[in-house]
Formats: structure tokens, C-alpha cells, sequence
């Protein structure tokens, strides 16, 4: 994974994890693989990704079976709310940042006209 | 906890190295950085002992010194003791009985990655795969402490990114690695820590962390900036 200059890594980390869950590469209430494991992979400190897991495991996407392992959340309320509030956020940096230099009407124009011409291929 | 304490040392009126002070608690891994000829390599020989110290410096090892000390630290500064016609095998077998902690089950784990192969001979073995070599008879030891000087170096990046793959998997988690490099950006993700050597002092001992938190940096300007600082602001 490539990193940005000025966030944590930990942070990173995690915001690449819940995305690697979003994006369904693990399911719902499935096993998500140990810090080893991820840290090799990843070729990242293990102990940045116990940290970027332990904040997974904060906001509620990932829950910690004891004995078991780390497992994405079974609970449907909890994993939509986390989608939306992503979606929400990467919508809100994105118009924040177009409003600097774009009307509302233009975005909103671009918008949809980006949204055919992607659905198009 | 590994602790070094009050290291000096100077070769002729030069002083090499001076006033030398850091301790870590594992698990830990420790990059350590400075530009050619700082002293890197020397710090290591320091603490294993094949060169020695300006009197009263203090290494130690939870309560362990000397011998005891330098028998739970796995560093090969080189293979030129290897003769022309060994092969692999031989090094092994010899590595093997020199150290009771040789781990044979970490060996073939890591060596399913590294794939070496035992029977070439160690003088016909080109630069990268010598330093996979030493990489791996290194990491094969239960030590407390790991020394690692610049493993990379003429090493390809998917050889660097299996090796550092290795450290992350395979190194015991109860010890402390110290590993020397000019690959800083490929490293700060896998280190815990630096330290930044410069005209014999240890600069920089931060986590990287803190070094993120704080400054708001990558190492690698982190490191560019604390050089020119440190040269008065002027560039190099």
C-alpha cells in the first residue's frame, strides 16, 4: 500500500483495512487475517497494525472473538452505518474541495455527467 | 531490556563515535540511518564486541554482559571467512554447531522464501543472493538482538520487499532489531523507531510516530531536514 506524507500510519492503515472490507474482500461476520499475517503482507510494524485494527475494532466494523481472532462485525445496522458514513465523508472532502473553484450548478452538472459516462463502461 | 550506555569510541585521534546512549524494549525494530562512513557498522561491531570500546561504556542486556551478552546477538558483519569451495550447506553446518540457538524449522520457513539453494557455492554466489544469505542465517537464531547491516544493499526492490516480508513473519517477537540502511522511505513503514547518526553522535532517536505526529513528515524529509539543521542550514 502507498502512503501519504502527512497522517499516521496507523491511520492509513486502518482506512485501508476498512476499505478492503467495504469492498467486500471480507465479509460480514468472516475472519480477517492475524496482525502477523497482515503486517507481512502488507510489509508494515506489526505493532501499526495491531494499532490500525484496535481502531477497526473501536468504531465497531471489527470485533475481537476471544480465541478466535478479529472477525468483520455480523451486525448489519453497524457495517451500513460505517459504509455510509465513509461514503459521506469522501463526498464531503470531494465537494468542499470542487466548491473552492467550481458554482454549486457546475459540480452538479459534472456529477451527473461523470456518473453516465463511468456507468457507460 | 537491551541498553547502550556511555559508547566511545575513536580510530587514531578520530573520534568515530561519541557519547553513544540508547536502550529498547522489545519487541522493537530500530532503523539506523546517517550518511557512508558515520559510524553505522561500527556501532554494531561495538556491541558484538569484535572491536572494542573507549573505557566505560556499559552494554547490557536484561542484566546480561560480555560473553553472555554477546552469545544473544545474531550479526554477521561478512562471509570473508568462508573458504572458496563451500557451498551453503557447509556454512550452515558450521553455523549450526557454532550456535545452539540455530533455529533449523525458522531456516526452512524462511528459506521457502528467500530460496536459496544449498548446494551453490558460497564464493560463486552474486551480491544479492550473499545478502540474502547473511539475512538469513542471521534471522535463523533465537537471539534477543538482531543486527542487520544494510541488507539491501545491491539487493532489488521485490528481494528488499521479501526481506523485510521475512523480518515482519519470521524474526522472534520478544527481540530487539537494529538494522542499518539507505532505503529510508522503504523502511519507515517496518521500523518502530530511528536513529539518525551524524559526525559521531546519535542526532534523531524518535519513533516514527512521533516523528508523523510532530513534525508532520515522512522520515525521509524528516531525515533531509535534521542533516541541513544540523550543517548550519546549509545544503549538503
Amino acid at each position: 500500500m502507498e502512503f501519504n506524507d502527512s497522517e499516521p500510519l496507523y491511520i492509513q492503515v486502518a482506512d485501508f483495512l476498512e476499505r478492503e472490507i467495504l469492498d467486500g474482500k471480507y465479509p460480514m461476520n468472516t475472519k480477517i487475517p492475524g496482525v502477523r499475517e497482515l503486517a507481512a503482507t502488507l510489509v508494515i510494524n506489526g505493532r501499526t497494525v495491531q494499532n490500525a485494527v484496535n481502531r477497526l475494532v473501536e468504531s465497531g466494523l471489527v470485533e475481537t472473538r476471544r480465541g478466535l481472532g478479529n472477525f468483520v462485525t455480523s451486525n448489519e445496522k453497524t457495517f451500513e452505518m460505517i459504509r455510509t458514513k465513509k461514503i459521506r465523508a469522501m463526498a464531503e472532502t470531494f465537494i468542499k474541495n470542487s466548491l473552492t473553484f467550481v458554482s454549486e450548478d457546475e459540480l452538479r452538472r459534472i456529477i451527473a455527467e461523470t456518473i453516465a459516462s463511468v456507468q457507460k463502461e | 531490556m537491551f541498553k547502550v550506555a556511555g559508547l566511545n569510541y575513536a580510530r587514531g585521534r578520530r573520534s568515530v563515535l561519541q557519547d553513544i546512549n540508547f536502550e529498547s524494549d522489545a519487541p522493537e525494530i530500530i532503523g539506523v540511518l546517517g550518511e557512508n562512513g558515520v559510524g553505522k557498522t561500527t556501532l554494531m561491531r561495538l556491541i558484538v564486541g569484535a572491536v572494542l570500546p573507549k573505557k566505560g561504556a556499559h552494554i547490557t542486556l536484561d542484566g546480561l554482559t560480555g560473553d553472555a551478552l554477546k552469545s544473544a546477538v545474531a550479526f554477521i558483519p561478512n562471509l570473508n571467512w568462508v573458504r572458496k569451495r563451500d557451498t551453503i550447506s557447509d556454512v550452515l553446518a558450521f553455523y549450526r554447531a557454532g550456535y545452539p540457538d540455530f533455529n533449523q524449522e525458522r531456516w526452512t520457513e524462511v528459506n521457502k522464501t528467500l530460496r536459496l539453494n544449498e548446494q551453490d557455492q558460497v564464493s560463486a554466489l552474486s551480491k544479492g543472493m550473499l545478502e540474502r544469505l547473511i539475512f538469513a542465517l542471521t534471522v535463523s537464531r533465537d537471539a534477543k538482538v538482531f543486527m542487520l547491516d544494510e541488507p539491501f544493499s545491491g539487493v532489488d526492490v521485490l528481494t528488499r520487499r521479501k526481506l523485510l516480508q521475512t523480518l515482519i513473519q519470521w524474526v522472534p517477537e520478544d527481540a530487539t532489531i537494529l538494522m542499518s540502511t539507505h532505503e529510508i522511505a522503504e523502511i519507515e513503514p517496518v521500523v518502530d523507531r530511528v536513529l539518525i547518526l551524524k559526525d559521531a553522535h546519535i542526532i534523531v532517536d524518535q519513533t516514527i510516530d512521533d516523528i508523523r505526529d510532530n513534525e508532520h513528515m515522512t522520515l525521509e524529509q524528516y531525515y533531509v531536514q535534521r542533516y541541513v539543521e544540523d550543517n548550519g542550514g546549509i545544503e549538503l
